[in-house]
């Protein structure tokens, strides 16, 4: 608390920052957030240091490197809540993708302290870089998380809410339908998917529900809050708000819903297979946060 | 004994950098610009289904992602073989420019402005929350700007952020005619807003050009005689530092025209110019860049803006602070553009031209000049449409070479004064030139083959000391 | 107690799940018993009502907790005593070992077959090949991971 003002500070990880600005988003409601909040640290937007504790810290972003898993730590210890804040931060977001590779792939044209140093003075400055870690984390694996708020980015409706229940010193808790329960092209009948369709290839009805035309389409697989903005926009929704309560994996979610939905007179398991990248379209937001987190890594005997 | 001096992290930036400065005695001896994030897009792009790609790559930054967004698309045209038809070019490029206005009010007025208005603060001071209750109107009114691009991004896409409603051969939706008329007439309203607050009466526009700093370079963008080239990307333009022609070249030819330089102990590439080698060949790109090669923009109120703030010269202008004039030149510009196309109720109603799924071109590029600069998405994908290599050039990766040499001459130059407060004074000044650029290290660093590394160069030119970026074990050197 | 390494490919005692249908695939292997038939006992056997009931994330727990393989036995096609369960489990199999290859583990490991309330000798054989398959193809890497 800093003269009666909740304390707050925003952390990047390996972000885009698009979480932060969602915050900016907020525009004229930040005038009323500055009324109750003080942000002490945040440096996208102000040159402070960082203080030693805080009320709220905020994440952003996913832990890509050992200055990540690093900093959430000592946060952990400075702040009362910690928040994980967007896609990345809570179930890995799009550079898990990147745990579909290995590290050693993702830096292969890095050479690594070449003796073949050109410094004519003859010393070699200490230049520290992050290093990154294995496989793409979230934070939830590293430390307690106080609020998780999902989405690429973040609905911005749940982040307003959010501060609200700070400042109310209210409740705080996520949506628990799914996209389907706010799809505009949801009729509430039984859905049954006769054709396997690719996005952006083939022809579109815009006025019927896109996983019954035969595109992929996540909505009953993820969380509700986004109010299904992507299908508002004519395009099929790729589960960044992540899997609804009670769900941890969206792939084998959705595996099952296809095996639902499929119509057993006109869909075979070939026309099945047709469907490409699996991994990469169902755990398009959430391959860390899922069962085996990524590709399963062998360990080479000897 | 050398002194090093770091400053860590860089604020108000977009993505994470430091700078370290080696003193010797009397002199500056090196200075390094780092950035120090990385993801690995271009490697874990492989596999993916080509038409995914225009959903995926707007991930790679939260300020420019429609950029990213509309570069992937054109490229995934080609691939497909397929053209949008004009109202749904004109969608994008509506997009496009909301996106632009969107990324240059945060940046100028949100995370540069302290710069001007604020400099005398101490650090914790220093930002938006201070703007905010210092300047309160100001801020109210650049957000209502900020807002209404926000509604244009949010109407067409799914949000202001990462909205992805572009497809090969076309555009997801069509406007309705209720938000078409709505959004013209608060696009007409903002641009008057907009206007007001960039006069010359406005108490920051002073500000701007605070020093005088010649930095020759060359300087590369779209260039297009006609409608100023965000979108349209027939020609990139390379000129020097005085103005003279080096190249003009199509985009899908630029990998003929631009190397990417990697010293043998380093891992970062830096784009240079072929034709001039390395170094001479690096060069800059962005606002400046294309205000430099295109000259007047292409509306009338932005022309007008470019005149009377001295941007029109004939001749290039190499002072990094320019840029930010440059910038609010194309809000306006953006403003006008947004006008324009919602002004023609062509963009309520079209038909996409769906491609039939047969992949034409194995390989393809498409290009946009982002508010950073320009933006080169390269792809090439195997028989069945699944992605095999990606070679992304952002904008910010162009001009770190020349962000290198400059923070050295900064450095050197406020060496020579008063050596009190000289730190503290060397991070504001090397702060405030880094944010000139207007720097998005989130982009910078997607590739395999990251960080950005430094080279300090003589006055000359030539390279003194470049610095290994090594991974290693303990993240050393 | 640890499980042999994948050095000792040949010798290693597979743990294999088996998900049964009611009416079909656990009526088999109870047959397959009272025959006295001779399968692998080391089969861990959890009764479902019918196939299609099972849901592929209990089937990525069960890798992840380090079953070496999956056995689902369901009734024929066209058998099923709730219709079709079992031709919506064929779906969901298959695209289940589908995503299991491209996140690196053998789909090999999953199989999905039929066998009647009769077909005692039928159930044995699958099974008894099952574990050959699974015997040559290793422990389960991931369960490597965890030991570690």
């Amino acid at each position: 608390m800093n003269n009666g003002k909740i304390t707050l500070a925003i952390i990047p990880l390996s972000t885009c920052a698009g979480c932060e600005n969602t915050i900016l988003d907020l525009e004229e409601k930040l005038f009323f957030l500055a009324d109750f909040i003080d942000i002490v640290y945040a440096p996208i937007i102000m040159d402070s240091k960082p203080p030693s504790s805080v009320d709220i810290a905020i994440f952003t972003g996913a832990i890509r490197t050992d200055e990540d898993e690093r900093k959430v730590k000592v946060w952990r210890k400075k702040c009362k809540i910690l928040v994980a804040l967007g896609s990345c931060a809570t179930l890995g977001g799009i550079p898990g993708l990147a745990n579909l590779t290995i590290v050693e792939d993702l830096l292969k044209q890095i050479y690594v302290n070449h003796p073949n140093v050109q410094n004519p003075r003859g010393k070699e400055p200490n230049l520290d870089i992050p290093k990154l870690v294995n496989q793409v984390k979230i934070l939830k694996d590293l430390v307690k998380v106080d609020y998780s708020i999902p989405g690429c980015p973040p609905p911005k409706k749940l982040v307003e809410k959010f501060f609200q229940a700070m400042i109310n010193g209210g409740e705080f808790k996520l949506p628990d339908k799914s996209v389907c329960d706010e799809c505009p092209l949801n009729t509430g009948e039984k859905k049954v998917m006769e054709k396997i369709k690719r996005w952006g290839i083939d022809p579109v009805d815009p006025n019927k529900c896109l996983l019954e035309q035969g595109f992929l389409c996540l909505g009953p697989v993820t969380r509700s809050g986004c109010e299904a903005r992507c299908i508002r926009a004519g395009y099929p929704c790729r589960g960044c708000m992540g899997p609804p309560k009670g769900i941890t994996d969206q792939a084998a979610d959705m595996i099952s819903v296809i095996g639902s939905i499929v119509s057993l007179d006109k869909i075979e398991v070939e026309d099945l297979m047709k469907i490409k990248d699996l991994s990469g379209s169902l755990y398009r937001f959430t391959l860390p946060s899922s069962t085996f987190k990524g590709k399963i890594r062998r360990k080479l005997n000897g | 004994m050398d002194r090093k001096i770091t400053f860590h992290p860089i604020t108000r930036i977009e993505g994470h950098a430091k700078v370290t400065i080696i003193l010797g005695e009397g002199e500056v001896k090196d200075a390094y610009f780092q950035v120090l994030e990385y993801r690995g897009f271009e490697r874990f792009l492989r596999r993916r289904p080509i038409e995914e790609i225009p959903m995926i790559t707007p991930r790679i930054c939260g300020l420019c992602s429609t950029s990213h967004h509309i570069a992937s698309v054109k490229a995934v045209d080609r691939i497909f073989g397929v053209e949008p038809p004009i109202q749904a070019e004109k969608l994008r490029k509506l997009l496009h420019y909301a996106g632009l206005l969107h990324s240059h009010i945060l940046h100028f007025f949100i995370l540069y402005m302290p710069d001007i208005l604020l400099k005398d603060l101490p650090p914790e001071r220093r930002g938006f929350p201070e703007l905010l209750k210092r300047y309160s109107n100001l801020v109210k009114e650049i957000l209502k700007v900020r807002r209404f691009s926000r509604k244009v991004l949010e109407e067409l896409g799914s949000s202001s952020i990462h909205a992805t409603p572009a497809i090969p051969g076309g555009f997801s939706k069509p406007i309705s005619h209720e938000k078409r008329v709505e959004l013209l007439r608060e696009g007409r309203e903002n641009l008057g807003r907009f206007i007001e607050i960039i006069s010359e009466k406005a108490i920051f526009i002073d500000g701007i050009l605070d020093v005088d700093i010649n930095i020759p370079s060359n300087f590369i963008s779209l260039y297009f005689k006609g409608e100023t080239p965000f979108y349209n990307s027939k020609i990139i333009r390379a000129v020097s530092s005085s103005g003279e022609l080096i190249e003009d070249f199509h985009p899908e030819k630029y990998m003929e025209i631009i190397g990417e330089h990697v010293v043998p102990y380093s891992y970062a590439k830096a784009p240079y110019i072929k034709k001039l080698g390395y170094p001479k060949g690096t060069y800059r790109v962005g606002p400046l860049a294309r205000n430099n090669i295109n000259g007047r923009l292409s509306t009338d109120m932005a022309a007008e803006f470019q005149e009377k703030m001295g941007l029109i010269t004939g001749k290039p202008l190499t002072n990094p602070r320019y840029y930010n004039l440059a910038r609010i030149a194309e809000c306006i510009y953006a403003l006008e553009r947004i006008i324009q196309i919602l002004e023609d109720e062509g963009i309520e109603n079209f038909k996409n031209n769906i491609p039939e799924g047969k992949i034409v071109n194995r390989e393809a590029v498409g290009v946009v000049e982002a508010p950073r600069g320009t933006l080169i998405h390269h792809f090439k994908v195997d028989g069945e449409g699944s992605v095999e290599e990606a070679d992304l050039i952002v904008a910010t990766v162009q001009n770190t070479p020349i962000i290198g040499v400059e923070i050295k001459e900064i450095a050197e130059k406020i060496m020579g004064k008063d050596d009190e407060n000289f730190e503290v004074k060397l991070f504001q000044e090397i702060s405030r030139l880094i944010r000139d650029y207007d720097p998005c290290l989130s982009c910078a660093t997607h590739i395999p083959g990251f960080p950005l590394k430094v080279e300090i160069r003589s006055e000359r030119g030539e390279i003194i000391s470049e610095i290994p970026r090594g991974l290693g074990e303990t993240g050393k050197l | 107690m640890r499980e042999d390494s994948s050095r000792n490919r040949g010798m290693f005692n597979p743990k294999i799940i088996g998900f049964l249908c009611n009416w079909c695939g656990y009526a088999a292997a109870d047959l397959a018993g009272n025959l006295r038939l001779n399968y692998p006992s080391n089969l861990r056997i959890i009764k479902v009502m019918c196939s299609g009931r099972i849901d592929p994330s209990h089937i990525l727990e069960a890798f992840k907790k380090g079953a070496d393989g999956v056995l689902i036995v369901g009734c024929h096609p066209g058998d099923c005593h709730y219709i079709n369960g079992n031709y919506r489990a064929k779906m969901r199999i298959a695209l289940l070992k589908k995503l299991l290859q491209e996140i690196g583990l053998e789909p090999e490991r999953l199989r999905i077959d039929w066998a009647s309330a009769g077909e005692g000798e039928r159930f044995a054989n699958i099974v008894r090949e099952f574990f050959e398959e699974i015997r040559n193809l290793g422990p389960n890497p991931v369960k490597e991971e965890c030991d570690e």
